[in-house]
């Protein structure tokens, strides 16, 4: 069983700055390119990471150890491409899809696809209201499991 | 959590895949997830949720059933 840490000053800071690095470069960064960009080792880097995974912030590449998400966005294309002005990012669900004009408060387009016959769909969101709203949300696991397989989920 | 285009694409995907049906929403009670879940995730005060707190953050919204009880 994994040990329960206290989310401190320090996590909090780094958390931050981690969010502002992708929201302004458009993706989740490689921890060698975070480290540069906040001019830290990307020993302290990798160690601040860890906590963050500890504390189920971010979600790691299990061999690589590289971040895989930090909520709501993810390092690798998935089958949700959310676009705000000239920034884009890779979200994994529907409701991960949302959440990102919910945080940046942007308009935002999202791009995807009915897994079932393959169609596309775009979700567009201005001034945080919805303005098309085709298709409905399936979750497929029930609350109670949702951080059992974060992935799959 | 998946779009669909329709439930009928719902209940035809479950039904390939062999997944048992879970819980539906309209997009704009998603988006009304994704608000009281990330709305404030900008921000450097933010602190991750308590298990009580995730869970009154779902019953905000209305979603009450044994479906959407995080713990088991």
């Amino acid at each position: 069983m994994s040990k329960t840490i206290a989310y401190t000053a320090s996590d909090a800071a780094f958390r931050h700055a981690l969010y502002q690095f992708i929201v302004a470069r458009g993706h989740v960064p490689k921890l060698r390119e975070l480290a540069a960009a906040l001019s830290h080792p990307e020993k302290i880097v990798r160690a601040g990471i860890r906590r963050l995974a500890q504390l189920h912030i971010v979600v790691l590449q299990p061999q690589s150890a590289e971040i895989l998400r930090a909520a709501p966005f993810w390092a690798v294309p998935t089958a949700f491409r959310v676009r705000s002005g000239q920034r884009a990012w890779w979200a994994s669900c529907v409701w991960d899809a949302l959440a990102i004009p919910a945080m940046l408060r942007r308009d935002t387009r999202i791009a995807t696809a009915c897994p079932c016959c393959d169609s596309p769909m775009e979700l567009a969101i201005r001034n945080g209201r919805l303005l098309r709203s085709p298709g409905i949300i399936h979750f497929a696991v029930p609350a109670s499991r949702w951080y059992r397989d974060v992935v799959f989920t | 959590m998946l779009l669909f285009r329709s439930e009928e694409h719902v209940t035809r995907w479950c039904r390939t895949w062999k997944i048992k049906r879970g819980a539906v929403l309209s997009l704009s009670q998603g988006l009304r997830l994704a608000n009281v879940w990330y709305s404030d995730r900008m921000s450097p005060a933010w602190r991750p949720f308590s298990p009580p707190q995730a869970q009154a953050a779902l019953n905000k919204i209305g979603l009450r059933s044994q479906f959407w009880r995080l713990s088991p």
